[in-house]
């Protein structure tokens, strides 16, 4: 379990390759509509992606320093150990078998996102660029976004009495002009590398053929829950990183199934029950009639 | 006139019944004061809920709640639509349980909102792939239901035939759309959970989730009903139909050897059962539940002895409280953090103070409802 990452080819086809090269695609369409909806998966590839590198991150937290001043975002009272809603990015050091390595915490932004399905009132959504972003005058604050993220990255004012989620926005203004991320843009080390989703798998690959000795010899994000605009490679497994080990499937497609039914259950429902009271009805009066 | 008549069935009433009362209207204060505090100073100040722990006390009340207040639309299906009349001398002692059950999760809902302000705002902004937007709306519409189907009780008091009449033919309508929401939001509730593979536990996660938290709805329903009945009658010194209720304890048994098997069957199916027999903290768990939510009921409510006796069937029906309660809980916290692993959630003393004040205040608004109204007569 821990390093079956390891045996995969560098190539894999997705999911939805799979579907499309079995001539498939138009079906998956038809069968979960949402898909294409909700990611633009039409232009994911072409989308914006970033690349991080965690062999040649060297733990400097210039992103995090450029992040907090692009986003205005307030200094925290303490140094936190975790993300926060006003701290969108952070470096952690994680142990391996005989080196260490760091980890930038950040949003993924999933090309089928949990937090943008689930999210009450659709203030989290995917935009056609990239980016997974939040409307801050829609949110109700019901949390729902926090339980359904498989990386635990939005999070919430606590503090605030009319408090907000806070989370990585991608830098979709400044993606909107043309620039890249402002943690990509002030990464001295070369470990954030930015593009389009198709370049970023290409570059990842062609790191790992020509260092195959200094790469675990996956892409994480490439098919994790439906794939990220965010890729990691690493040398040590991604588990030591704290990624979790998701299937290819988006991870709220089982709920999206089942709330596409919804009009079939209430079909289902209306004619069910007004048939048994029908039913039901038909049978007293035959009794009464009967003991009359 | 209602307020003399009142005060006079306040004086005959006994020291426990003062005390119990007393009891009730100082935990009602307590919740209001705190659950204003909380309002005015937010989350992070009142709350041991987390990043790691978004959800707790509270929610697991709502999950809970609105099971029990299935008692509406069970046993409104069960005399409306089914056709049983023996059981309509019960149905608004069940109405009323759900009425308060769910002004009670609304009033936690709201409290527990990160911004209270913007209740209203799944209204204008539509999520349909959310099971929180379709559960919003459902309560909602099932609110304004359970209103209609309280207000033949208080027409009826007032003496006002016109309007009786009105909500009279209205009846079938109303409960076959009140069946509906309930069966779509009910079996939803399992779906909000569908929607975190990540985050619970095998044992709490299947693809039967919306189904098994309908049925548990339902069985909890009827048992809703026996105890809200027996506990009722006991607070206005009445007898209550021990009849009716073995009835619905017999109903009982089948739905939740229905509930069993999907549950059973579910974890053979997928290869899961190994978990049932870890005998760690989950496997623990989940026997309590299964032992006091179905086994319990199985067992105690087909020997006729139980329930033909009023405490056989307040026990029983207090175990499956317990045990759907147990289940909701579980669900939430099965699952570990992604992040932050060691973090760990106990409810603060202001979570629990808003708790249980506004339990309390919805017993209070029960026992009043059947002083004043004619719960306890049939319409």
């Amino acid at each position: 379990m821990t390093n079956d990452h390891g045996q995969q080819p560098s190539h894999t086809l997705t999911r939805r390759e799979l579907l499309k090269l079995a001539g498939v695609g138009a079906g998956e369409l038809l069968l979960r509509p949402e898909l294409a909806h909700a990611s633009g998966e039409v232009d994911a590839e072409n989308a914006a992606a970033m690349l991080y590198d965690a062999t040649k991150c060297v733990g400097c937290r210039a992103c995090e320093v450029a992040c907090k001043e692009w986003n205005d975002l307030p200094l925290e009272a303490e140094l936190p150990s975790d993300t926060t809603a006003h701290t969108w990015t952070l470096i952690k050091q994680y142990q391996g078998e005989s080196s260490e390595s760091f980890r930038k915490y950040q949003c993924m932004h999933c090309l089928d996102p949990a937090c943008v399905s689930v999210c009450t009132v659709g203030a989290l959504s995917k935009t056609e660029d990239g980016p997974v972003v939040y409307d801050t005058s829609k949110c109700i604050g019901c949390r729902y976004c926090q339980y359904a993220c498989p990386f635990g990255v939005p999070k919430f004012e606590w503090e605030n009495p009319l408090g907000l989620i806070g989370k990585c926005t991608f830098c979709a203004d400044r993606l909107a002009d043309g620039l890249i991320p402002a943690c990509a843009e002030a990464c001295p080390a070369g470990a954030l590398t930015f593009g389009t989703r198709k370049q970023m798998l290409k570059e990842a690959r062609k790191r790992i053929e020509q260092n195959p000795n200094r790469y675990i010899d996956h892409i994480y994000g490439e098919t994790e829950g439906g794939g990220t605009s965010v890729l990691f490679l690493s040398d040590i497994p991604f588990e030591k990183l704290g990624l979790p080990v998701l299937e290819s499937a988006p991870v709220t497609h089982a709920s999206v199934m089942v709330a596409n039914a919804t009009p079939v259950t209430f079909a289902t429902a209306a004619v069910l029950f007004s048939g048994i009271y029908w039913l039901t009805k038909r049978r007293n009066e035959g009794l009464k009639e009967k003991e009359d | 006139m209602a307020m003399t008549a009142l005060t006079i069935e306040f004086k005959k009433l006994s020291t426990t019944g003062k005390i119990v009362l007393g009891i009730l209207a100082i935990l009602t204060t307590l919740g209001l004061v705190t659950g204003i505090y909380r309002l005015l100073t937010g989350l992070g100040t009142t709350t041991a809920l987390s990043d790691s722990y978004p959800w707790g006390l509270w929610l697991g009340f709502d999950f809970t709640l609105i099971a029990f207040g299935g008692a509406a639309f069970t046993m409104a299906m069960v005399v409306h639509l089914f056709n049983l009349e023996k059981y309509e001398s019960v149905l608004r002692p069940a109405i009323l349980t759900g009425f308060l059950g769910y002004v009670s999760v609304l009033v936690i809902l709201l409290i527990d909102l990160g911004r209270p302000d913007r209740f209203w705002g799944f209204i204008p902004y539509a999520n349909l792939h959310s099971p929180l937007f379709e559960i919003c709306w459902c309560i909602l519409l099932y609110t304004i239901v359970l209103t209609l189907e309280i207000a033949p009780l208080i027409f009826e008091r007032l003496k006002q035939p016109k309007i009786m009449r009105v909500l009279h033919a209205a009846i079938i309508p109303v409960t076959v759309v009140g069946v509906v929401l309930s069966t779509c939001h009910q079996s939803t509730l399992g779906t909000m959970f569908l929607a975190l593979p990540e985050r619970t536990h095998p044992l709490w996660w299947s693809w039967l989730l919306p189904l098994l938290y309908y049925f548990s709805a339902i069985g909890l329903g009827l048992s809703a009903t026996i105890l809200v009945v027996l506990i009722g009658s006991k607070a206005i010194g009445r007898e209550p139909e021990v009849d009716v209720l073995a009835g619905l304890g017999k109903i009982s048994v089948w739905v939740w050897v229905i509930y069993l098997v999907f549950r059973i069957g579910d974890l053979v199916f997928t290869g899961d059962l190994g978990y049932v027999f870890a005998l760690d903290s989950k496997s623990t768990l989940f026997w309590i539940e299964i032992l006091l939510m179905a086994i319990a009921p199985i067992v105690l409510y087909s020997m006729r002895d139980v329930r033909q006796s009023k405490s056989g069937l307040f026990w029983t029906s207090l175990f499956v409280f317990l045990g759907v309660g147990f289940n909701r809980f579980d669900a939430m916290f099965s699952g570990m953090p992604p992040t932050n692993m060691e973090a760990t959630y106990f409810p603060s003393f202001i979570e629990f103070a808003v708790q249980f004040g506004v339990l309390a205040a919805a017993a209070l608004a029960w026992y009043l409802a059947a002083r004043l109204l004619p719960i306890f007569e049939e319409g």
